[in-house]
């Protein structure tokens, strides 16, 4: 595997424009912890937010008797709620993403980093995770800024190998009540059957949480660029195949893999799973924007 | 089956190289691929047997050899009909006259069509026999002489064309048969549109005769095949156009046409005809016009082939008078015959003058009356009327009978329709014979008395000469009929008539083919194409041209003639033999038929498409 410099991963001109963002989460659930996002909620915090009449079982600590004694009507006060959530990264470790082509492997590596920076910056708990044959943990939780070079560190090192049991990984990822936040999952969704990609994804949608899958593939694995008899060696098993491929096959090749995406945006979409699609030959600032605006996570800060 | 360029065989020596490649090459191009599983499900859908891949692959193996050695074929010139008899030269004797611009119902000339014969048949060729080329006409011209260079060959060959000239096929199939002898065995293939010539095939069997007929199925042609414009006597602007027309013989109906002209832009009347096929028609056409109009003639017959024998074009002649001069000693002078000459004199047509025999030669005269008298040195340039000739001069073969001569109360005449005899009544003439004249070369007795010529014509060493053996002065009734002075003007008239007409048309005037003397370093031709006058300069440095245009010429100093084809062979155009095709060789020649270029390259295209189908669209791999 090549290595990877830090800047290549934390570009400091794309992070500050990350701080003006934040994370917003589409299901309005409440979260045991407090922290300094806004929520649409009203909360005990001390920045008021708003008055609405006083119900019963209501507060009467919250009542304004300033307000009662002008307009003799009661009133509480509404305060913002800040909450806290936890971010959840999880990078598809398969050979597959770092061979034959290496801007996967990039992409999802920076991808990560900014989504982890986005998160920390917000105040969140930021959580990385590879996924081969399972998902397992690279790093505790983080809070904070000061942590992002930890989390760079931590992805610098990550190594691409095995292959990606996608169905396997996915039912045996349980973030648990206490980590409920957003999962990010980026993966190529290259799996050993493209047949059972819906099944797998399945998961994506138990989970407690907004989930988004992020497909990232290559140019050329879409529309392969082929012709004649070749020996195609898996990257990920080592499988080797002869293959005469025609014009024809590979016009059959990219209908199949086309097909195969659509299948997955449907499987996300069916389960109120975020999906987008990323080619790697696209920008990535751009890419980046258009996610956290489709998932409603992009927040302004003046 | 013969290969024409065995030399391209050394080609298949690069053979070796598919043939390497199909047995070391054996392992394929690797490439990693992330998405093994879509490929994985691609190749299942053809998925095939070990056995069916490697028996493909064998096809695969001998379709490239032959897509390999189809081309080493092609350039090795592959020929279905092998050239037996290890000939070593080709002479063509190609027919450049004019007969071979008949076009067919296409449009193709006839030459054109013998280019694209020759053409396919050098193709066919093997590269080591030599060629030569031999055009004809009225004199053949060797092109290419013998080489094996094809393609300046057929440079050469596209270089020519038809001209309107008479074709003469015996001497150039000499001179075809003197190259084919140079290198034997050797084969003569002459190309026309025309029958072979008798005593073609020659006694050299070393040298075998091929004819390649390029003529027409069907033959329509009507051309004009004699022509003369001649000034009426005694008539001021008249003029009279004797033409011959001519239907071929091969001709499959009777043909109907007519004939139309101008004289400057006058139009004639139309004359129509109606000929049989071979029929030959003389006609007479009455003109007016001034010396020096052009007077145009064109043939309008549907679906006529050959235009060049359509169209005269010739100048109306000019009118000088006969200017006849008159030797003979002054106490010897037949009065009678002084009478009837200077009964004849006619103020710009014809002009008498009288000298004695001591004044003689003299120079710028038509015709020389020698009367009673014969110069000693006969003049070769002149011709001659010979009134009772004294003795043997010249072509003259005379002996006197003496003072008293010899009377007959009646002569026969021999040839009536001579024109000396135009409109001479020979029935009541009694005359008296002075000499008697041995008939010299083509001299022709005319009239007869007693068994012996008393008055003959015809033509000694190219010029004319009327013999007249009896004197006038001396007979009884023939110095006082009307028929004397017709006598004496028709045989001036006659004799003056061929110098006459060369000399009023220019030398060289007729027919096309002949060498003329040009001044001035061009020739400027004017013809006749689709109805409207064309002109064109030739550039002559040499000085001497061929008249190979039909129309009227004019050199620098101002001298015109006129140039036709006039040729009843090359107007009977001939057809194709029935159950024989245009250009196929006889029976037993060693000809190749042609070659498999286009075969070749068919087969070759066809394994390309089932290459690309098989291997490429369905991917049988």
């Amino acid at each position: 595997m090549d290595a990877m410099s830090g800047d290549d991963l934390f570009d400091a001109g794309f992070l500050d424009r990350l701080r003006a963002m934040f994370l917003k989460l589409r299901k309005r659930k409440k979260l045991r912890r407090k922290g300094i996002q806004r929520s649409p909620s009203a909360g005990l915090t001390r920045e008021f937010k708003d008055y609405r009449q006083y119900v019963r079982q209501d507060d009467y600590r919250s009542i304004d008797w300033r307000l009662y004694a002008r307009l003799e009507r009661m009133f509480v006060r509404l305060y913002e709620e800040v909450q806290e959530f936890h971010v959840h990264v999880i990078v598809d470790a398969s050979a597959s993403m770092a061979r034959p082509f290496g801007e996967k492997r990039r992409n999802a590596l920076q991808l990560a980093v900014a989504l982890s920076y986005l998160g920390l910056v917000s105040g969140h708990r930021v959580s990385l995770y590879a996924m081969r044959d399972r998902i397992t943990g690279l790093l505790p939780a983080q809070k904070g800024q000061g942590n992002i070079q930890r989390i760079v560190e931590t992805l610098r090192g990550l190594e691409f190998d095995g292959a990606t049991r996608l169905r396997q990984s996915l039912a045996g990822f349980r973030p648990g009540r206490e980590r409920y936040g957003v999962i990010f999952v980026l993966s190529d969704l290259i799996g050993q059957n493209p047949d059972l990609v819906d099944d797998a994804l399945r998961h994506l949608g138990g989970w407690p949480g907004e989930s988004h899958l992020i497909q990232i593939f290559h140019p050329w694995e879409q529309a392969p660029e082929l012709d004649g008899e070749v020996e195609l060696v898996d990257v990920e098993t080592g499988e080797g195949r002869k293959i005469w491929l025609t014009r024809q096959d590979l016009q059959r090749y990219t209908e199949s893999f086309n097909a195969y995406l659509r299948v997955a945006e449907r499987a996300c979409l069916s389960r109120q799973v975020d999906y987008l699609a990323w080619r790697t030959d696209g920008p990535f600032d751009e890419f980046f924007l258009e996610l956290l605006s489709r998932g409603s996570v992009l927040a302004g800060k003046a | 089956m013969q290969f024409l360029f065995p030399q391209a065989w050394w080609l298949t020596l690069l053979g070796i190289l598919p043939v390497a490649l199909y047995f070391f090459k054996r392992r394929s191009r690797s490439v990693p691929v992330s998405t093994m599983v879509f490929f994985r499900w691609l190749a299942e859908q053809h998925q095939d047997s070990a056995w069916l891949r490697r028996l493909k692959r064998w096809i695969s193996f001998i379709l490239t050899m032959i897509l390999f050695l189809g081309p080493v074929f092609l350039l090795a010139r592959l020929s279905r009909t092998p050239f037996s008899g290890g000939v070593r030269n080709v002479v063509i004797l190609l027919d450049r006259s004019a007969s071979m611009g008949a076009v067919d119902a296409a449009g193709v000339t006839r030459f054109e069509a013998a280019r694209q014969l020759i053409r396919s048949r050098i193709q066919a060729l093997p590269e080591q026999v030599g060629v030569a080329l031999v055009v004809y006409d009225s004199r053949p011209q060797v092109i290419e002489a013998r080489g094996t260079q094809r393609r300046a060959f057929l440079a050469a060959l596209d270089a020519l064309q038809a001209d309107p000239v008479a074709g003469d096929a015996a001497a150039a199939l000499e001179t075809a048969r003197t190259l084919a002898r140079l290198e034997t065995p050797a084969e003569i293939w002459q190309v026309s549109d025309h029958p072979a010539p008798s005593g073609s095939v020659g006694p050299d069997k070393e040298v075998r005769f091929v004819p390649l007929s390029v003529a027409l199925p069907v033959a329509t042609n009507v051309g004009f095949t004699a022509f003369q414009v001649r000034k009426e006597p005694l008539q001021a602007g008249r003029y009279t156009a004797f033409v011959q027309i001519s239907a071929n013989r091969a001709a499959p109906r009777a043909v109907e046409g007519r004939i139309t002209g101008r004289i400057g832009e006058a139009p004639l009347a139309p004359r129509g005809f109606r000929l049989e096929p071979g029929e030959v028609r003389g006609l007479e056409l009455p003109l007016s016009g001034v010396k020096g109009q052009l007077l145009r003639l064109v043939l309008e017959v549907p679906g006529d082939a050959l235009e060049v024998d359509n169209t005269l074009l010739a100048p109306l002649p000019e009118s000088r008078p006969v200017v006849a001069v008159r030797v003979g000693r002054k106490e010897q002078v037949d009065p009678y015959a002084h009478l009837a000459l200077q009964s004849l004199v006619e103020e710009g047509e014809l002009k008498i003058w009288s000298v004695q025999p001591e004044n003689w030669p003299v120079r710028d005269v038509d015709v020389a009356i020698f009367d009673n008298w014969l110069p000693e040195a006969w003049p070769t340039d002149l011709p001659a009327v010979v009134l009772n000739p004294p003795g043997s001069a010249g072509p003259v073969r005379a002996r006197s009978l003496g003072t008293a001569g010899l009377p007959h109360r009646e002569i026969q005449e021999v040839v009536p329709g001579h024109p000396v005899l135009f409109r001479v009544s020979g029935s009541r003439v009694a005359l008296t014979q002075s000499c008697v004249v041995e008939p010299v070369g083509s001299l022709q007795p005319l009239w007869s008395a007693g068994g012996e010529p008393i008055l003959l014509a015809g033509t000694v060493k190219g010029q004319r000469l009327v013999v007249m053996a009896f004197s006038p002065r001396q007979s009884e009734r023939l110095p006082m009929t009307a028929s004397f002075p017709l006598l004496m003007g028709n045989s001036i008239y006659w004799c003056a008539e061929g110098r006459r007409q060369e000399e009023l048309m220019g030398s060289g005037n007729g027919r096309t083919g002949k060498l003329v003397e040009v001044s001035g370093g061009e020739l400027r031709w004017t013809g006749l194409r689709a109805g409207e006058l064309t002109r064109q300069v030739e550039r002559l440095p040499a000085g001497v041209a061929e008249l190979r245009r039909s129309g009227v010429w004019e050199d620098g100093s101002g001298r015109r003639g006129a140039a036709h084809l006039l040729s009843r062979e090359e107007s009977d155009l001939t057809a194709a033999r029935t159950g024989a095709e245009a250009g196929s060789p006889p029976p037993g020649s060693g000809l190749v038929s042609g070659g498999m270029v286009c075969s070749l390259i068919g087969f070759l295209l066809v394994l390309l498409l089932l290459e690309n189908v098989l291997f490429h669209r369905w991917a049988l791999h």
